[in-house]
């Protein structure tokens, strides 16, 4: 679902109001509500043949989340998205210079399954990193940033769970397709069905993969069937992340091969309370193509002036550098640093003692 | 391109480097402990006699709830993660994922009484009957046996680790009824049933006194054998959780409440001792 300005600023309002007014009626009936918000203030500057494409501030997203347990066995969330943005207009052509979305809303019924749950609404998509991505390094994961997966969250079902004794997590999920942003007018009627896994042999060491297939009558959404293996090594302050993306999308009788890797190290230094970045993806749209895949090189550092925990404000500063450089020889790289204050609170989880 | 690559490699060396310099600076001499409130009278009173012993070391204890404990563990900002709950397989399966392989030393128990007005003609109920009072589906002491008087029902504040063990072994996941006086500490409720001859409220086991009357439940009066030996159903055990067997300055502080002393403090400040 997603409401633009453009639809009218009174209607983001409205839907807005009704949102926060269910939330507080439904904290009123008992169970705990658990309120979570997040900041991303940004400055990009993005350089290319040795112009400034960019360079501007802006609030590039705010989140709002409510998390309500009804009981042991049934909870639910929703969570607001909004952002600086001069691309919805008014009927007189002028910028609102802000959207809002529903980035989710589930219900999560726990218990049905051991160790498990089945989970109904607006939710993550579980391929890949597009999952569990916290945004360590400012960019997107490969899946997401390269459009395999056409956002992080979509409307459906999943049915999920961790292996016992922490051996890892599983997930099947069927979902539209089409992402949380899209609502419009191009109705998908095919639904795209994914498998993640991911399993944990021994302490800091994880394997895993995902599958996702779809098949549609729409152009936009003909085929698509991509895989992905990933790898983590985890221990004390390193932390390395490698991922390989493959697969195919388009017309079914002549389908275009994508491929793709991410790997992607984090240090951090607890003493201080800073974590180095690096991260090495190289993309290929078209394994028939010659020459038309791009690198990506980032390199940044996050800064924790006080850390996140439940139910304290944390703020950090994230830089990166970004060259993403053409395969071809022919083209110039685009180079961007950007710079984020990024800032989140939550409430106290009632009985967490 | 290739100078860019360089550099890159030269940043990721730099960046191992003073990784595993600034580790290597961490003091030997220091212990940082955190996590849940319940179990933080131990762990206060145990680092301050630990300390009193070994002038050198130095003990940073504080509480924040089991969760925050075991996810101060996972992010390695502490060496001991106290808890009043086992650890839940989604906190083991984060942990594995990040590199820790989360241990749990049991250091004590925690045994609920359920206690009335000594005046109370009833002595004993079953786990079913205390639920049904706390339920509001028993409302008089005739209903189980006593005098013809509605049931007053006491019962710990839901931030408490009481309630939440409460509320798992007794009521089950259910709720407690809507006018029962819900308080914060246990002294609080002890002190509403002493003033309240028709009251029922739980304690710690370590809170029991002559003032008030402790139920047997299911044929079991508790005490700190009942506990231990877990013939007594409203009891649980209290953790310290470190990454991997406990080891040195961590297993000193862990052998020292497991100790004969330890344990002092581990009765001394309400709990069941396990040794």
């Amino acid at each position: 679902m997603c409401y633009k300005m453009e639809k009218g600023g009174r209607m983001s309002k409205v839907f807005a109001g009704i949102v926060v007014n269910m939330l507080v009626v439904i904290s009123a009936f008992g169970g705990q509500t658990q309120f979570y918000g997040e900041n991303w203030f940004r400055y990009t500057q993005e350089m290319k043949e040795g112009e400034t494409q960019e360079s501007e501030f802006k609030v590039k997203r705010i989140y709002l989340r409510w998390k309500h347990i009804h009981t042991d066995k049934l909870e639910s969330r929703i969570s607001l998205e909004m952002f600086s943005s001069d691309k919805s207009k008014d009927k007189k052509g002028d910028p609102h210079g802000a959207g809002l979305k529903i980035k989710d809303g589930y219900v999560k019924f726990k218990g049905l399954i051991p160790e498990g749950d089945i989970t109904v609404g607006l939710q993550k998509n579980y391929f890949g990193r597009v999952y569990d991505w916290e945004y360590w390094p400012i960019e997107k994961c490969i899946g997401e940033k390269y459009k395999v997966i056409p956002g992080s969250r979509d409307y459906g079902i999943s049915v999920g769970g961790y292996i016992p004794q922490g051996y890892g997590t599983w997930r099947l999920e069927a979902v539209n397709g089409e992402g949380y942003k899209k609502v419009g007018d191009l109705i998908n009627t095919e639904l795209a069905y994914m498998a993640d896994l991911r399993f944990i042999p021994i302490p800091g060491f994880t394997i895993g993969g995902s599958y996702v297939q779809e098949n549609s009558g729409l152009e936009e959404y003909q085929k698509r069937q991509y895989y992905t293996g990933l790898t983590r090594f985890a221990k004390g302050p390193v932390d390395i992340w490698m991922q390989y993306l493959g697969g195919q999308k388009g017309d079914p009788d002549s389908p275009t091969s994508q491929m793709g890797y991410m790997i992607f190290p984090k240090f951090h230094l607890g003493t201080i309370n800073l974590e180095i970045l690096a991260r090495y993806d190289y993309w290929d749209p078209d394994t028939d193509e010659k020459d038309d895949g791009k690198f990506l090189y980032l390199g940044g550092f996050n800064y924790y002036f006080s850390r996140r925990e439940k139910g304290k404000p944390g703020v950090m500063l994230q830089t990166a550098f970004v060259r993403e450089q053409p395969e071809s020889s022919d083209s110039e790289p685009t180079d961007k640093i950007m710079l984020q204050l990024r800032w989140g609170w939550s409430t106290p989880k009632l009985g967490e003692i | 391109m290739l100078k860019f690559k360089k550099l890159g490699l030269l940043i990721l060396i730099a960046s191992f480097v003073t990784v595993y310099s600034s580790e290597a600076r961490k003091r030997p001499n220091t212990l940082t402990i955190t996590g849940s409130t319940t179990v933080l009278p131990i762990a206060q009173r145990a680092a301050e006699e630990f300390m009193e012993s070994r002038p050198k070391v130095n003990i940073s204890v504080r509480g924040g709830g089991s969760g925050v404990g075991i996810a101060a563990l996972i992010d390695g900002t502490c060496d001991i993660s106290d808890a009043s709950r086992p650890i839940k397989t989604k906190e083991i399966t984060t942990c594995r994922s990040k590199g820790i392989n989360p241990v749990g030393t049991v250091i004590a128990k925690d045994g609920i009484a359920i206690i009335v007005h000594p005046s109370n003609s009833v002595k004993e109920l079953s786990l079913d009957q205390l639920k049904a009072i706390y339920a509001g589906e028993i409302s008089k002491w005739s209903e189980v046996g006593g005098r013809t008087k509605p049931i007053v029902a006491i019962s710990r504040d839901v931030a408490s680790g009481t309630f939440e063990v409460f509320k798992k072994l007794v009521l089950k996941g259910d709720k407690t009824k809507a006018d029962a006086l819900m308080l914060a500490s246990n002294k609080a409720v002890a002190t509403a049933v002493v003033g309240a001859p028709d009251a029922i409220g739980y304690v710690g086991i370590g809170y029991l006194s002559s003032d008030v009357k402790s139920l047997v439940i299911e044929g079991v009066t508790p005490t700190n054998e009942t506990v231990v030996s877990g013939e007594y159903k409203i009891a649980r055990p209290l953790f310290m959780y470190t990454d991997g067997k406990p080891k040195g300055l961590a297993k000193e502080f862990i052998d020292f409440i497991l100790s004969k002393e330890g344990q002092k403090i581990v009765e001394n400040v309400g709990f069941v001792p396990i040794k």
